[in-house]
């Protein structure tokens, strides 16, 4: 069988030891941070559960909530667009630009624009967009993909960075950090200066507010939503809660997620376009609520809980499968356990069955969530429906061999005779397998990949029942000779 | 005009979460309308602070800001708030022009200091954002110069102790640019504003009298400490792109025993 662009884009990482040691770093110091952090919240870690039913209950109210948060926005002479899919998302925000002449657009990072392919969409309307975070730029530069959730730029080292801001930018190379972020510093701030529009995500709504808001570290949203003619912010139509009570506890916990930060740098609450005759702010703002795909994870139960997820991306760095493969072998901007599964939801379970079955069932993403969410029930869950076939998600069964094969054992392990007869045939087949002290090398048929790295150890010459009966018998004799 | 859409989108979340409530709720119907017991213990509190209280939050501000790159420093007044401020022009270079220049707010803390009189000798000019709803080529000229200074200075509505957070509505006179654009950004408060924690901001944005009235405006930020990122190798760099430096002068109104002061 070909080996899927998963398999490939993993076996690659695996294989890059520049990457392994990023990634390890990364994790030792936000995995091990938060995991800190929480700790040190004066509610305990228990403000995760607290997190968990404040997000839940806002799940609920959805319908209630969006409605609110539109009405206050358009009082504040701000525009409301709901988008039901991605292709809606971008041409709302492509004719937003041609209304407003913009030729120039600045980004902050938002993963939502990434699963849209918000940027390709531009750059074919002819509108320059650039990416303002220094990962998500550097990425763009590259012309890659962004690779974590909150450090978009993990897998390139600071010489590659060098090469490439020497190549890009024209500055004489160098592979020191604050040189080349004072390059992009320089190299965006004309861009921001220059941009008639300004794209942003929203980490969270408000909606007794009115508010969208966005948290950075660089200050880039903040640029990219102040100085702009127009704001344009996309929004995931789950990622809002009902006051600024709930506000307090989220912020807290996204921030701790994120970047084992007690506060993220810049907090920004948007609720529409600045007021006439004001220094700077926007004169338009625009925000694009959609859809793609999660209204359909709403209405299932079973999945309902992952639109609490924040994208702070802190199950990534707790994940010992992404910890070794890395973003780019999850194919999409949510990797990771957040990726195994919402990926699925979003763009197919089959399309994207290599993802869920790729994660190990450790159960270390849930106590990293900020807000508790149960990944490993959810990966279970679809990895149910793969293994058995969903018509309600359209989930055709897998693997029918594999199924086959199960169906085949389980008959077999209820028959004690037939049971007996498979493993004498075992013993006597696995005499012709090459072997090496006792142990197989090589399975054959559909049992290769298991042995691909490691061997197998060889059936014993009796079952423990056969040994059983063996070494009983052998007892009796004994005390029937003494007993003589 | 209301962009299409919105009808046909939230009938579909209310399938999706299978309503078939007659009943049309409201958000008033799931947030709290009035302030608990515990909302009120802790507007009580903060309104109850008196120096004493006002120079533990100092204190535990100073702590927490180490943790984050924030200088705070304690004047005991104007004069010697200006002073400070002065040392800072003079030591620090211009980096977005040729020459120092400085924006600031229209803010009665700030203009009380009359820092114009201790930069001008040093030839550092000083421009203030117009108070009134300018014309728009006078707004234009003032984002010309917060483009290009070096330092821009600011007020705020409260610091937060616990995580040294700087938090900012916005006003007529008080442009986001101020504490955006320039390198380094300079924001005076007085002593009584300093909360314990993000808690107690909330709770006054939500249940204090004047706070609601004002609303949260069309933009509030929360600034901690200056701007910085790790997207190189994780190595911690200032100055991504909004101000490299930041730092808070508390007006103390006595001599407070700081390091810093």
């Amino acid at each position: 069988m070909k080996p899927s662009t998963y398999q490939i884009r993993a076996e690659a990482a695996i294989n890059d030891p520049v990457l392994q040691r990023a990634l390890a770093n990364l994790q030792q110091r936000l995995g091990r941070g938060a995991a800190d952090g929480y700790r040190r919240f004066p509610e305990g870690p228990e403000l995760r559960l607290k997190g968990h039913a404040i997000r839940m209950k806002a799940i609920e109210n959805l319908d209630i909530l969006l409605d609110a948060l539109a009405d206050k926005i358009e009082k504040n002479g701000g525009y409301v667009h709901f988008a039901a899919d991605g292709e809606a998302a971008v041409k709302q925000c492509i004719d937003i630009a041609r209304t407003h002449h913009v030729s120039l657009a600045v980004k902050g990072k938002s993963m939502l624009t990434e699963e849209i392919g918000l940027n390709s969409g531009l750059e074919a309307a002819g509108i320059e967009t650039v990416e303002t975070d220094l990962g998500e730029y550097i990425v763009q530069l590259a012309g890659e993909a962004p690779s974590h959730i909150i450090a978009p730029a993990i897998h390139k080292t600071r010489e590659a960075v060098g090469r490439l801001f020497e190549d890009k930018l024209g500055i004489p190379y160098t592979d020191d950090p604050p040189t080349l972020t004072l390059a992009a510093r320089q190299a965006l701030r004309t861009k921001f200066l220059n941009a008639e529009m300004g794209i942003s995500g929203c980490n969270l709504a408000c909606a007794q507010t009115g508010h969208i808001t966005t948290l950075s570290n660089e200050g880039n949203i903040r640029m990219a939503t102040t100085l702009p003619r127009v704001h344009v912010a996309f929004m995931g139509m789950e990622r809002i809660v009902a006051d600024l009570k709930d506000h307090e506890i989220l912020f807290r916990l996204l921030s701790m997620g994120a970047a084992a930060q007690n506060m993220a740098g810049y907090v920004s609450y948007v609720g529409g376009p600045a007021e006439k005759g004001r220094t700077d702010g926007p004169e338009a703002f625009h925000l694009i609520i959609v859809d793609n795909g999660r209204s359909r994870i709403l209405a299932d139960t079973d999945f309902r809980e992952m639109l609490c997820c924040i994208r702070c991306g802190a199950c990534l760095n707790m994940c010992p499968v992404y910890g070794k493969i890395g973003g780019h072998a999850y194919g999409s901007a949510y990797s990771g356990p957040v990726g195994a599964v919402v990926n699925p939801l979003l763009t197919g379970i089959n399309r994207a069955a290599d993802l869920c079955l790729g994660e190990s069932l450790c159960g270390a993403c849930m106590p990293a969530c900020p807000v508790n969410i149960d990944i490993p029930r959810m990966l279970l869950m679809l990895r149910t429906k793969l293994a058995e076939g969903d018509a309600s998600w359209n989930v055709k069964i897998k693997n029918r061999v594999e199924q086959a094969a199960f169906t085949a054992w389980s008959y077999l392990i209820r028959n004690r005779f037939i049971y007996e007869m498979f493993l004498n045939g075992a013993a006597i087949g696995q005499q012709f397998l090459p072997a090496r002290q006792n142990m197989i090398l090589r399975l054959p048929f559909a049992g290769r990949g298991w042995t691909q790295n490691r061997d197998l150890r060889r059936l014993a010459p009796h079952s423990f029942i056969q040994r059983y009966r063996i070494e009983s018998a052998r007892g009796k004799k004994d005390e029937t000779t003494r007993a003589g | 005009m209301r962009p299409p859409g919105r009808v046909e989108f939230i009938q579909k979340v209310k399938r999706a979460l299978n309503r078939n409530d007659p009943r049309e709720w409201s958000l008033d119907d799931i947030i709290q309308n009035e302030p608990d017991a515990d909302d009120l213990g802790l507007l009580e509190n903060i309104a109850d602070r008196n120096t004493t209280s006002h120079l533990a939050l100092l204190d535990r501000l100073i702590e927490a800001s180490k943790r984050v790159n924030v200088s705070v420093l304690t004047a005991k007044d104007a004069i010697s708030a200006a002073a400070l401020i002065s040392r800072i022009a003079v030591e620090k270079n211009a980096e977005w022009g040729n020459r120092k220049l400085v924006v600031a707010w229209d803010h009665p803390l700030v203009k009380r200091l009359v820092i114009g009189k201790k930069l001008q000798p040093l030839d550092i000019p000083i421009y203030f954002a117009d108070m009134q709803p300018g014309a728009a080529d006078r707004q234009e000229t003032f984002r010309r110069h917060a483009e290009l200074a070096f330092i821009g200075i600011t007020s705020a509505d409260y610091c937060i102790a616990e995580t040294a957070t700087l938090t900012m509505k916005t006003r007529l006179g008080q442009p986001r640019c101020v504490s955006l654009l320039p390198s380094i950004h300079i924001a005076i408060i007085q002593l009584a504003q300093i909360l314990t924690n993000l808690k107690e901001l909330y709770t006054l944005l939500k249940w204090n009298p004047r706070e609601q009235a004002e609303g949260i405006t069309r933009c509030m930020t929360l600034i901690t400490g200056p701007s910085k990122t790790a997207d190189i190798e994780a190595t911690l760099v200032h100055g991504a792109h909004g101000p490299r430096e930041l730092y808070i002068i508390v007006l103390a109104g006595c001599t407070h025993s700081s390091p810093e002061s």
